[in-house]
């Protein structure tokens, strides 16, 4: 039954808009991180900033791209954890 | 039916275990894929917390070392893997409404041979300074790090050129949509795993 689901074009919105729209989102949000990691002076603030912005670009692919807000919205919520986790624990060590 | 011999009865499923179980099967590209995507983001997690941790131990040796990388074209190369990642979720979505998956998946490829060309760029930039892994910890790190990722993006490179060469019609069977849902989840743990690594390794001071 699940399997049917899984591959079920109805089960699954024809736009792929969304697809798109990510792309769209990921690619300014990496040039603009690029342009202010290396302008910024302040470092206390750079090492939050960055990490931060890959923690977002992760959800955003586990979203979109992987598809897990629409067929598995748990597996999304236990990546988001893991890699805010991820994210708190990086910054703490480099922040010693 | 001899009424003496012992009845078997088949005990009914555990309900909790076949929700859970229904759960882990729903995944895109199936359970297996998710357990080698959860495996390796361990895997990476653990050296990358060696590595925020020994940088700053050792914060004139990662300083200097960072000093001599390139980010722009690490920043080139993360948008060269973002857009193989949405080129492969292109090609599953293509799959479910019978259209050719063939050009994305030649797409995302390619994007993965780029990032490779720019790596080896980078390494030939480093060598011709005479570092190697025995250099100093940051060395070791970045090589180490960035070798294993280049393998897993080669890895992926193959997978999907094969699925190019095997997928020709626009019609794909059951079987082969969950072969390309998870190898779309391999190539999108390959993007993951750099996009945390990019940060870590050229910007984090």
């Amino acid at each position: 039954m699940n399997s049917i689901q899984k591959s079920d074009p109805g089960s699954h919105p024809k736009s792929t808009i969304n697809l798109d729209l990510a792309w769209f989102f990921l690619i300014p949000l990496t040039i603009v991180n690029y342009v202010f990691a290396e302008k910024m002076q302040n470092l206390e603030i750079l090492t939050p900033l960055v990490l931060s912005v890959a923690t977002l670009k992760v959800i955003m692919i586990g979203s979109e791209f992987m598809e897990l807000r629409r067929s598995a919205t748990w597996m999304l919520w236990l990546m988001a954890i893991f890699f805010i986790g991820l994210n708190l624990s990086l910054i703490l060590l480099l922040a010693r | 039916v001899n009424s003496s011999e012992p009845q078997i009865t088949l005990s009914e499923p555990d309900p909790n275990l076949s929700k859970f179980k229904a759960k882990i099967d729903n995944l895109p590209g199936g359970p297996l894929i998710w357990g080698v995507f959860w495996m390796e983001m361990l895997t990476f997690a653990f050296f990358f917390w060696v590595f925020a941790w020994l940088s700053r131990s050792e914060q004139a040796v990662f300083q200097s070392g960072q000093a001599l990388l390139h980010p722009s074209q690490a920043t080139f190369n993360t948008l060269v893997l973002l857009t193989g990642s949405w080129m492969v979720a292109r090609a599953v979505a293509s799959s479910r409404q019978n259209q050719a998956v063939r050009p994305w998946l030649l797409g995302t490829g390619v994007s993965g041979v780029l990032f490779i060309a720019v790596k080896i760029w980078e390494y030939q930039q480093v060598y011709s300074h005479g570092i190697s892994l025995s250099t100093n910890t940051f060395w070791f790190f970045y090589l180490f790090l960035t070798l294993l990722h280049n393998a897993h993006v080669a890895l992926g490179v193959g997978f999907m050129f094969y699925l190019a060469w095997k997928y020709k019609t626009t019609k794909l069977l059951e079987e082969q949509i969950h072969t390309l849902e998870a190898a779309a989840i391999y190539w999108h743990l390959v993007d993951v795993i750099w996009v945390i690594l990019f940060p870590l390794i050229y910007f984090t001071r």
